[in-house]
């Protein structure tokens, strides 16, 4: 291991080989400098005749006191420039990386300013370059490897907190990815998760805030069920004492309800109220002016447009189930003809797959042998549901006969919805942004559309596969899929606009309208972006506050450097008495 | 010799009797005799009182020193022959330049000696020119006869002005001396003769046989082994050149070598024109080591 004394040491930092190179200079200016001391002879004839003689011992620099002076100041101040805190060498210098906690906690109280502190402090400390990691719902390199100090400064300034959940070992895989084996990674964290255990061996967690009490609004939605519009909320205390707070709702901006909450430690209350058709937009406030205000809201769409369908393919057991889906409007499309320009939320292909994938949902039925399910099988086998998938749950199947029209093979993106002995019939899950729902099973065979249950299970695919924009809220830092690049989106973080990439990050609690299309075609869907969560509301610190990074000087253990300069100083006095006072007395020994 | 017995005033050298009264045992020994008159015993037999050999009468000679003796116990006459007393042109060089005075040292003692050898010279007898020189020869002092010259000759030197110059060039002086003696004599050159690229010209004005040149080569102990070290600026004390070195123990070693070859060149040209040449060292006392030196080289007799 390295002396303390010269860790962080570098002579190949560029200021410190220049003035090394000075020492160069020194010893040429001294080459070159006139003698100290005239001496007149009776005759320069024999000493003219060993000019060439003298030239050669001339190059040689005369040893002298000054000389060693002057060399051992360059020695010095080259010295001063190799430390750490000097001008960095990328090449030479350890490469220190920052995974910066950015979920929702960490906007509670100064938690954020006193990261951004430490972040800054860590980058300023180490000798080299810098990279920033911004640990929220997903994890972003937000600078790689980057010794400017000011692009350092405004990469920490474009991070914000405020996702719910933070990707902190996709965080630590992605820093050690950037930073390599050798890097120093450091996490700032509030200690909202117990730290994953050897994902980067070395990394030094350093923890910031202190527990804090919250409430916050940590689920809300619609549902319309029989022509009636609930409103659902939970509201919750993440707190070890007693606390009250009023909550309103507000239904398109007036004010329908006002109650005040008692909260027990760690209480949460469910809330549901009756909305009309006609109310378009709910939201849920709390008054309860603690550290994360962000959170004690939330937004809740009441109405969206009839999801729009369109399907492809011919099946008459799909169009009757289609039929009675209420507030769905199915339009029929040929498999070379079906809209691509996303306004429509659904599409349903029918025996056979899509040779461009539209925008929104797809619900594959009865897909083809190239499909993982679209091998043919036996005849006859009764279905099951597999699991709690919302597709599936509750659904009475097991009477059904069916004939599989897949191999039974699992897609590596999706989870099972429903099996035939034990072959896979139908699979759901999000491949390449999209959501996909597959039915491996012919419905125009064995009268499976005749069963109550299928229209039912349909309905709920063609639900799933939308995204279900009425359900409720979604989290803040989820992305949402965009219906194509003509997509425009309106939302609390920025204006009205388009030509947008194919995901928008919610990253801003608020209400969003993501449009599509024109005329009769347009479509806009609103979505609700929620601060509040159980995990990200809960302001517990699990670890102490860490004590702030080192200093540069201590990690030369404080000793020498600060006498450097002092150092430097002493020289140069020193060459002065000599001037002033010894070299006069030195000269006449000579 | 006091100033009261020379009548003279006393002499600013740092010269006391005694040691003026012992120079005055000495005498330049030099292979070019010229007149019948000084106080040095030539060579040459002439009839005299202190006898030394016989010769034949010849008309004119003085008849009192007829051998009559010797005539009683020959059949022919003889006369009586002795050393006739004979002088010499002595003409002294001495170098004024400012390579002369970049040490006290150097240029007191070349003051000393050529002081010293004027004084031998004029007790001798000889005719005495001293002929101080950088650029070109300064004020020249004689010639002159007789010790009773001393005290003016060293007064003059004493007041001899350094001349700065940047081209100490010897043959202009040595041209001056030869004027002074035209039929020859005896030249000392005293000269640390480091701007002496004209030796060769300034020999060639003196030349043999009719002269007899003597150079005394004086250097410091400095130029002969230096002591510097370390990175210096030295400068030309007549040139003003300056030469940037780093002097270190090998420099010194190899300065000791091109001394010495140039002292072998100088000595080769001197050798080409049948001068004679001393290397005196400066911090020699001038009694103790300089006289006894030059006497053991036959420069001084006595």
């Amino acid at each position: 291991m390295p002396s303390p004394a010269l860790t962080g040491l570098s002579m190949a930092r560029p200021l410190a080989l220049g003035l090394l190179a000075l020492a160069v200079v020194v010893g040429w200016l001294h080459y070159r400098r006139r003698p100290g001391r005239r001496v007149v002879v009776a005759s320069l004839a024999p000493w003219l005749a060993l000019v060439p003689e003298a030239v050669r011992r001339r190059r040689r620099i005369p040893p002298s006191l000054l000389l060693a002076l002057h060399l051992l100041v360059a020695v010095l101040l080259a010295l001063i420039a190799a430390g750490p805190g000097s001008a960095p060498s990328e090449e030479a210098a350890p490469h220190t990386v920052v995974v910066l906690d950015a979920s929702g906690s960490m906007a509670a109280g100064d938690r954020w300013r006193a990261a951004a502190g430490l972040a800054r402090g860590v980058a300023a400390s180490g000798p080299g370059p810098v990279s920033l990691v911004a640990a929220g719902a997903r994890s972003e390199a937000v600078l790689v490897r980057d010794a400017d100090r000011a692009r350092v400064e405004r990469a920490l300034a474009s991070v914000r907190p405020g996702d719910v959940g933070s990707d902190m070992v996709g965080a630590l895989r992605l820093a050690a990815a950037i930073g390599g084996p050798d890097a120093d990674v450091y996490v700032i964290s509030d200690g909202g998760e117990a730290p994953p255990d050897g994902v980067v061996p070395g990394a030094r967690w350093l923890g910031v805030g202190e527990s804090l009490a919250n409430l916050a609004v940590v689920e809300a939605r619609a549902r319309t069920v029989a022509g009636q519009t609930r409103l659902f909320a939970r509201v919750a205390s993440f707190a070890e004492a007693e606390l009250q707070a009023d909550l309103r709702l507000l239904v398109d901006g007036a004010e329908r309800d006002r109650r005040r909450l008692e909260f027990g430690p760690g209480e949460a209350h469910d809330l549901v109220w009756s909305v009309s058709e006609r109310d378009r937009l709910a939201e849920v406030r709390l008054d309860a002016r603690d550290a994360r205000p962000d959170d004690d809201w939330a937004a809740v769409p009441l109405r969206t447009a009839p999801l729009r369908v369109q399907l492809v393919g011919s099946s008459r057991a799909v169009a009757r189930a289609l039929a009675g889906a209420p507030d769905t409007d199915v339009v029929a499309a040929g498999t070379a003809s079906y809209r691509t320009d996303g306004t429509v939320d659904v599409t349903i292909a029918v025996g056979g797959d899509l040779e461009v994938w539209p925008p929104g949902g797809i619900v594959l039925v009865g897909p083809p042998a190239a499909d993982a399910l679209g091998s043919r099988g036996d005849v006859g086998v009764s279905i099951t549901s597999v699991g709690d998938h919302p597709i599936s749950a509750g659904l009475e199947l097991l009477e059904a006969r069916v004939r599989p029209t897949g191999d039974g093979v699992l897609p590596a993106w999706a989870e099972p919805v429903l099996e035939a002995g034990s072959r896979i019939v139908a699979y759901a899950g999000v491949a390449r942004g999209t959501r996909v729902v597959g039915l491996g099973f012919d419905p125009d065979g064995e009268g499976i559309a005749e069963r109550t249950a299928y229209p039912v299970l349909l309905a709920r695919a063609v639900r799933w596969a939308a995204g279900d924009p009425a359900a409720g809220t979604v989290p803040v830092g989820t992305e949402w899929p965009l219906p194509g690049p003509a997509a425009r989106v309106a939302g609390p973080d920025r204006a009205p606009g388009g030509g947008l990439d194919d995901w928008l990050v919610l990253r801003t609690p608020g209400l969003y309208e993501i449009g599509a299309g024109s005329g009769s075609d347009a479509r806009v869907r609103q979505v609700g972006a929620r601060a509040g969560d159980m995990r990200e509301s809960d302001l517990t610190v699990r670890w102490p506050p860490s004590s702030p990074p080192p200093e540069a000087g201590a990690v030369l253990g404080g000793g020498w450097r600060p006498w450097l300069p002092l150092s430097v100083l002493a020289v140069l006095l020193v060459e002065g008495g000599l001037r002033a006072g010894l070299l006069r007395r030195w000269g006449r020994r000579s | 010799m006091t100033a009261r017995e020379t009548g003279e005033a006393a002499a600013p050298m740092p010269f006391d009797g005694a040691f003026l009264r012992r120079l005055e045992r000495l005498t330049l020994r030099t292979r070019r005799i010229v007149g019948l008159t000084g106080g040095r015993a030539g060579a040459l037999r002439v009839p005299a009182a202190d006898f030394v050999d016989h010769r034949p009468y010849s008309p004119g000679d003085d008849t009192r020193h007829i051998d009559w003796p010797a005539v009683a116990r020959h059949d022919e006459v003889f006369v009586k022959v002795g050393r006739g007393p004979q002088s010499a042109d002595v003409c002294l060089l001495l170098d004024r330049s400012a390579s002369m005075a970049v040490e006290e040292r150097k240029r007191s003692r070349a003051l000393e000696l050529a002081a010293a050898l004027a004084w031998i010279a004029l007790h001798a007898g000889d005719r005495v020119t001293v002929v101080p020189f950088a650029a070109d020869a300064l004020d020249v002092w004689g010639p002159a006869t007789g010790s009773g010259r001393g005290p003016a000759l060293l007064r003059h030197l004493a007041a001899l002005p350094e001349r700065s110059a940047t081209d100490t060039r010897l043959a202009p002086a040595a041209r001056r001396a030869a004027s002074a003696a035209p039929a020859g004599g005896m030249a000392v050159v005293v000269s640390d003769l480091w701007l002496a690229d004209d030796l060769h010209d300034a020999l060639g004005a003196l030349p043999a046989p009719r002269w007899d040149v003597l150079l005394l080569q004086l250097l410091d102990r400095d130029e002969l082994v230096p002591t510097l070290e370390g990175s210096l600026l030295l400068e030309d004390s007549e040139s003003g050149q300056a030469l940037d070195l780093v002097i270190d123990a090998p420099l010194r070693a190899a300065y000791r070598s091109a001394l010495h070859a140039r002292l072998d060149r100088v000595r080769s040209v001197a050798a080409d024109r049948a001068a004679r040449v001393e290397l005196i060292p400066a911090d020699w006392p001038l009694e103790r080591a300089v006289i006894p030196y030059l006497q053991a080289q036959a420069v001084l007799a006595g």
